[in-house]
């Protein structure tokens, strides 16, 4: 029943997200979510209701406040950020504490289903054109000692290119954020080595973007403008952040492989 | 366990209460949009006078288009020419709620922010100065609700809910821009822009 009342919000939340293409990777949110609940370790004795849950009735609690607040004021963001705390006060509901606590990585994964607000991405965007643009230049310098860089601006071998507010990096930085968050759930790092990565995905993103523009300049350059346009263009682009989502897992990977497994299945 | 039922079963209803809330207003049962007939700002708007329009490439418009728009040539009373751009979205698309940020725009586009002041009148708007290249305008910004504008002293949101189109989430995001050299005082922008926002009254 509370799945039909919130169908609409969801439906919505679905249709912005596959709208935009700085979020939609949150439509895989809930697959990678699904994923570490699937792979999470069995405890024994675990999953049996409990008569109360007071910490799910403050999460139904918040989630109300929030579907309100959201609802009053306009504020997608408040709105989606309900639907997380509805699943928690539901799995404890439904199977109790130890479940809330057994699948605590799902759910907190769950959260990256929200947007980042709009006004904080306004002013983080600057930052992530100015640096990647710095990083740009600077792979670049090799090929032209003059490369410049002033706005959105990229200056090499005597002509310019305007590199697009979809190339500014937050995609890609959301993206690798999510990406590095579920790997270091899946593999179960500690909460020091899963803050390391998490951060790292700032400077991981700004070099991921500032090549992709510098090998845009490149491929421009060597064919013509029409090189940076189109299917070959996205294409190009993806290659690079594939790239460097596989640079991060391995990263991950390697981090999770220099301690014991504690109880994986 | 007297007390953790009863607290388990309120905040079942409050989430229940929530979720139907949530359910009327999502679904458009409650405060459905209402799309403005902006191909009806024509001749004058108030002191402003509607020029005619001006065609751009719509791809400026993002991956998220505004349902509406009109990109319109204009003069004041003065003489002074300007452009009006209003832009209708249904739901608000930008998912914080509002249409994107015009000072982000202009960023966007090269320009620098050297001044910005929020102007007396009915929609309380905000004129920024831009800079780029050594060309400056001013531009005269707000985000319309549909329903009268909150007295200025009042909190925005508890004002516009005491409205009947409190729950409406269809907005028109307005902006008025003239060459600084040429462009009316603070006064007159605040007049302008209250001219505006009842003349968009009138066609929403």
């Amino acid at each position: 029943m509370l799945g039909v009342l919130l169908g609409p919000l969801l439906a919505e939340w679905a249709r912005t997200c596959a709208a935009s293409s700085r979020l939609s990777h949150a439509l895989l949110v809930p697959l990678l979510a699904a994923v570490l609940a699937w792979r999470a370790p069995r405890k024994s004795g675990g999953g049996l209701p409990e008569v109360t849950i007071p910490g799910a009735c403050w999460a139904a609690a918040l989630a109300a406040a929030l579907l309100v607040a959201g609802g009053l004021s306009g504020v997608f963001t408040l709105s989606v950020l309900a639907l997380p705390l509805v699943l928690i006060a539901w799995v404890g509901r439904a199977f109790g504490a130890a479940a809330v606590r057994r699948h605590a990585a799902a759910l907190a994964l769950l959260f990256l289903v929200v947007p980042p607000p709009m006004p904080l991405m306004d002013r983080a965007t600057p930052l992530l054109v100015a640096l990647s643009g710095r990083t740009a230049t600077t792979l670049l310098r090799p090929f032209d000692p003059d490369v410049t860089w002033v706005g959105s601006t990229l200056g090499f071998r005597g002509w310019d290119l305007i590199v697009a507010e979809a190339c500014s990096g937050s995609g890609t930085f959301l993206v690798l954020g999510v990406l590095g968050a579920f790997l270091a759930a899946l593999f179960h790092l500690r909460a020091r080595a899963a803050l390391l990565v998490v951060a790292l995905v700032f400077p991981l993103a700004l070099l991921v973007n500032g090549l992709r523009i510098a090998s845009s300049a490149l491929v421009i350059d060597a064919f013509g403008a029409r090189a940076g346009e189109g299917l070959a263009h996205e294409l190009l682009g993806q290659v690079v952040v594939l790239a460097g989502a596989a640079l991060l897992a391995w990263g991950v990977e390697r981090q999770g492989r220099t301690r014991p497994a504690e109880g994986r299945p | 366990m007297i007390g953790a039922g009863i607290l388990r079963r309120a905040a079942g209803a409050l989430l229940f209460s929530a979720a139907a809330f949530s359910f009327v207003l999502e679904g458009g049962w409650l405060a459905r949009p209402v799309l403005p007939r902006l191909a009806e700002l024509t001749g004058s708007l108030g002191t402003l006078e509607v020029l005619e329009p001006i065609a751009f490439d719509l791809t400026a418009l993002g991956e998220q288009p505004p349902e509406a728009h009109a990109y319109l040539a204009v003069r004041d009373a003065g003489g002074r020419e300007g452009r009006l751009f209003l832009a209708y979205y249904e739901r608000a698309k930008r998912w914080s709620g509002r249409p994107h940020d015009l000072e982000g725009c202009y960023a966007a586009s090269g320009w620098s922010q050297v001044a910005a002041r929020r102007l007396d009148g009915a929609p309380h708007p905000m004129a920024r100065t831009f800079e780029r290249e050594g060309e400056r305008v001013r531009v005269v910004h707000w985000i319309d609700h549909p329903g009268a504008e909150p007295a200025p002293e009042a909190s925005g949101l508890l004002a516009r809910l005491s409205g009947a189109s409190a729950l409406r989430r269809d907005v028109v995001s307005v902006y008025l821009e003239f060459p600084l050299a040429e462009t009316p005082g603070d006064e007159a922008l605040g007049a302008l822009a209250e001219q505006v926002s009842a003349a968009l009254e009138r066609v929403w």
